[in-house]
């Protein structure tokens, strides 16, 4: 990724990101999909988790399920999440991702060459307890307790994380900061191994035009930032397309989606196009309860 | 095949003399006179001098066209054909009895309408050449166990073998046990219950092959096969990914046996013997059908199945000048070896381009093959007198069936053998499906898998040299290291640290991962999936 150094677009802490339970529910997610990190000032509702949780509050009570194939079906994800309201100010999510990776060659080495003995599975789960918290009219605040188990043939790592987020609406424009795996915990593996992991931040900021809304935002890992952009246009009252590219800057990808609502029920299709790993789609549906 | 250590294999080409006795029909019309050249031992004049009713004797209708000095072409009815040619073979004086060929101005590729045909340079060496002189008489059904074969091609679709006995109404006319077999049938999936009668191509390979041995002649359009006499059954197993099992291969093969065909193409491998495969390439040899296989793309010299089978030929490749091909695999099992480098030939929806390796020099074995077949007047060889055409040399003199008809009229070229079958050289290692096109990668894969220590080795065999470039990505899409590096010709191994390009080490878990070879001659790709678990 392009390091922007201090030029960024814009002036928001951003720290340093992981590559775990955050993200596996950001990838599983059918919603988010095609505008990624730029919905961390504008997500609703239990899929928020994957980004910011200050977003389950606005949605109230929900419930959704999807299933996605990536990169020409390279793996399959499924999610489904549910959220509750309490009173008029809270609420409370919990939402659960798998990842399924098969046919996976082992292989093992014969003199210099290599020769497949069979094959094995990658499964990861990742789910996540939120708490949304509506502070005022213009701002909320939200933090998740999530979980995360990886299994590799017969071997296993499991981790805790620990997330905060908090949107804040100033003059028509959403700011939305997020932390995920605040505790930066290991994965600790059955083998002994651990893998150290760090915290995700993520800044964005979005404004409604009158039915278009952009976004951008920024994340940091390690010393380089990457920046993604994103819009969300109402095309007809039941009917909205998004569509977002992340890290413009370098190894960019993009995605678009369509959301139809009728009534009290929203289908949702996603598609994403990397130059290098071919096509993503994914399905969904969301039911307010 | 038998005799595989039989180095200097001898293609034996039959020029005229194959393709029967010329036959001509009798003034009245009635019934089909063939001509027989009977040598005297000493002067025609003592043959002539035998009364008139000896020669009617020997065959009734039998008259003398023309004398030579030493010769007597005689005219005789057909059906007293083998009376006839024992009872003169008893008489004293005759040496020998011979069928009195037919010559026509042979089929140079450069005086076809097929606008293509001059840039199909494995249609030009001597050893070709010889081979498209031999006149077909006949159709020889040809099976294509492979990809499939796009039937509508301009220059394949009049060369599709159509088993009249079955109409596509979703039932099994014919009664063979497969429905709709109208064009053939698809095995693939046949194993896991699917199977079907959409044999048309999914990947592009088959069309190739199909082109290369059967593509229409004379047709102003494209160019053209070794034998265009030949009718192609489509038989795929095979995905599009030029996968797939040899279970599925085996019940394809079996199919093309009772479907007619008489040589079964098969233009792919795997190094592991398969019991169910040999017992279907035994079942071809049992009903006389011959079963050409490719050895290999690996350059190595570790033996493919179906190829090594002894009942089958296993064909290597060579170029233009006789020399093998880098890419070929080469061991005691490969039998012969043909033209396989950069083959123009027939692609799906209409169109033309160029592929290499033994793939396509199987093609051009199975249409030498076949043309050599498609001049014998009956079907009536076994597995072994069929490969004697492409490398034995007999003179053991006969003229009554289509054995002996080999035996007695073949005219030996040396010149023939000199291309089809060079000497092989032994020696070295791996393996695994073939599928080809100019610039390929096979065998990737990185070794171990999952990877438990500091690195693991990208292995890959490339069949071209060029400069490869290995991406690997996170399971978000995004590229964490890249790896540059020339590429040599055969397998190349390339290691990788775990570092990603960021410097962090890459943690446990699955990659995606593209390896992408350049060369001149085009680029190919391929991807897998990498796990570390440390």
């Amino acid at each position: 990724m392009r390091r922007l150094g201090g030029s960024v677009i814009i002036a928001l802490m951003l720290l340093e990101s992981t590559t775990v339970a955050g993200p596996l529910l950001r990838q599983a997610s059918v919603k988010w999909h095609s505008v990624g990190v730029s919905a961390v000032s504008e997500p609703t509702g239990v899929e928020s988790m994957g980004v910011n949780p200050a977003g389950l509050v606005a949605q109230g009570q929900q419930f959704i399920s999807g299933y996605s194939s990536h990169f020409q079906n390279a793996y399959t994800t499924g999610i489904a999440g549910t959220s509750f309201s309490l009173g008029q100010s809270m609420t409370i999510g919990v939402i659960g991702a798998l990842r399924r990776i098969d046919d996976i060659p082992e292989t093992v080495s014969v003199g210099s060459s290599g020769v497949q003995v069979g094959s094995f599975a990658d499964t990861e789960l990742s789910a996540k307890v939120g708490f949304g918290l509506r502070l005022n009219p213009n701002w909320s605040v939200g933090v998740a307790l999530g979980g995360y188990n990886h299994a590799i043939t017969s071997e296993t790592g499991s981790q805790w994380t620990f997330d905060l987020g908090t949107q804040y609406v100033i003059n028509g424009f959403k700011l939305g900061v997020s932390v995920q795996n605040v505790n930066q915990g290991a994965v600790q593996w059955t083998t002994g191994h651990s893998d150290q992991t760090t915290m995700e931040v993520n800044a964005g900021i979005s404004k409604d035009w009158g039915g278009i809304t952009t976004m951008v935002s920024a994340s940091q890992e390690n010393s380089d930032i990457a920046c993604n952009i994103a819009a969300i246009i109402e095309v007809w009252e039941h009917l909205v397309i998004m569509g977002g590219v992340q890290d413009v800057f370098d190894q960019w990808s993009g995605g678009v989606g369509i959301n139809l609502s009728l009534d009290t029920t929203s289908l949702l299709y996603s598609y994403g196009q990397s130059t290098d790993l071919g096509e993503t789609h994914k399905i969904g549906v969301e039911f307010a309860l | 095949m038998h005799c595989k250590n039989r180095i200097h294999l001898t293609i034996v080409i039959l020029v005229a003399a194959l393709v029967g006795p010329f036959m001509v029909s009798d003034a009245k019309g009635s019934e089909e006179m063939v001509e027989y050249i009977v040598k005297t031992s000493g002067s025609v004049s003592r043959i002539q001098g035998l009364p008139g009713q000896r020669l009617r004797f020997v065959a009734p209708g039998a008259s003398i066209a023309s004398t030579t000095p030493e010769y007597i072409v005689v005219k005789i009815q057909k059906s007293s054909e083998a009376e006839w040619v024992s009872g003169m073979s008893k008489v004293a004086g005759v040496e020998s009895v011979e069928p009195n060929y037919p010559v026509q101005i042979s089929d140079s590729p450069s005086a076809l309408n097929d606008p293509l045909v001059s840039n199909q340079a494995h249609l030009f060496p001597p050893t070709i050449m010889a081979a498209l002189q031999v006149v077909p008489i006949r159709v020889v059904k040809v099976a294509v166990v492979d990809t499939g074969v796009d039937h509508t091609h301009p220059d394949l679709a009049s060369q599709m073998a159509v088993n009249s006995a079955e109409t596509i109404n979703s039932s099994d006319d014919d009664r063979n046990g497969f429905i709709d077999d109208r064009y053939g049938y698809s095995f693939y999936g046949y194993s896991a219950g699917r199977g079907g009668s959409d044999t048309r191509d999914v990947h592009g390979h088959g069309t190739h092959v199909a082109g290369v041995i059967a593509a229409a002649a004379n047709n102003g359009v494209f160019g053209v096969g070794i034998n265009p006499s030949a009718r192609i059954i489509p038989v795929p197993f095979m995905d599009s990914t030029g996968r797939g099992t040899q279970f599925d291969g085996a019940a394809a093969i079996k199919y093309a046996v009772d479907m007619g065909a008489e040589i079964i193409n098969c233009s792919w491998g795997y190094y592991i013997y398969s019991g169910v495969l040999a017992d279907a390439v035994e079942y071809a040899k049992s009903r006389g059908v011959l079963v050409v296989a490719a050895a290999g793309n690996d350059g190595s010299t570790i033996t493919q199945f179906p190829a090594s089978f002894s009942s089958a030929i296993s064909v290597g490749s060579c170029g233009i000048n006789g020399t093998r091909s880098s890419f070929s695999n080469r061991n005691s099992e490969v039998d012969v070896l043909a033209y396989g480098d950069s083959i123009l030939s027939t692609l799906p929806s209409g169109q033309y381009g160029r592929m290499t390796g033994t793939s396509q020099a199987t093609g051009v074995v199975v249409g030498v093959l076949s043309r050599l077949l498609s001049a014998m007047p009956t079907r009536s060889m076994t597995v072994e007198q069929i490969t004697g055409m492409a490398r034995l040399q007999t003179n053991e003199p006969s003229v009554i069936d289509a054995r002996q008809y080999i035996a007695a009229f073949t005219i030996t070229t040396a010149d023939v053998a000199v291309a089809m079958a060079t000497p092989i050289e032994p020696s070295v290692p791996p393996v695994q499906i073939l599928s080809t096109v100019s610039t390929t990668l096979s065998k990737v894969m990185n070794f171990p898998n999952p990877v438990r220590t500091a690195s693991t080795k990208f292995g890959f065999s490339a069949s071209t040299a060029g400069r490869t470039k290995i991406r690997i990505f996170d399971l978000g899409g995004r590229c964490v290291k890249t790896i540059e590096s020339p590429t040599s010709q055969g397998d190349n191994v390339v290691s990788w640290d775990l570092m990603g390009d960021n410097g962090q080490l890459s943690g446990n878990g699955t990659y995606l991962y593209n390896v992408e070879l350049t060369s001149d001659s085009g680029m190919a790709k391929s991807r897998g999936k990498l796990t570390v678990l440390r």
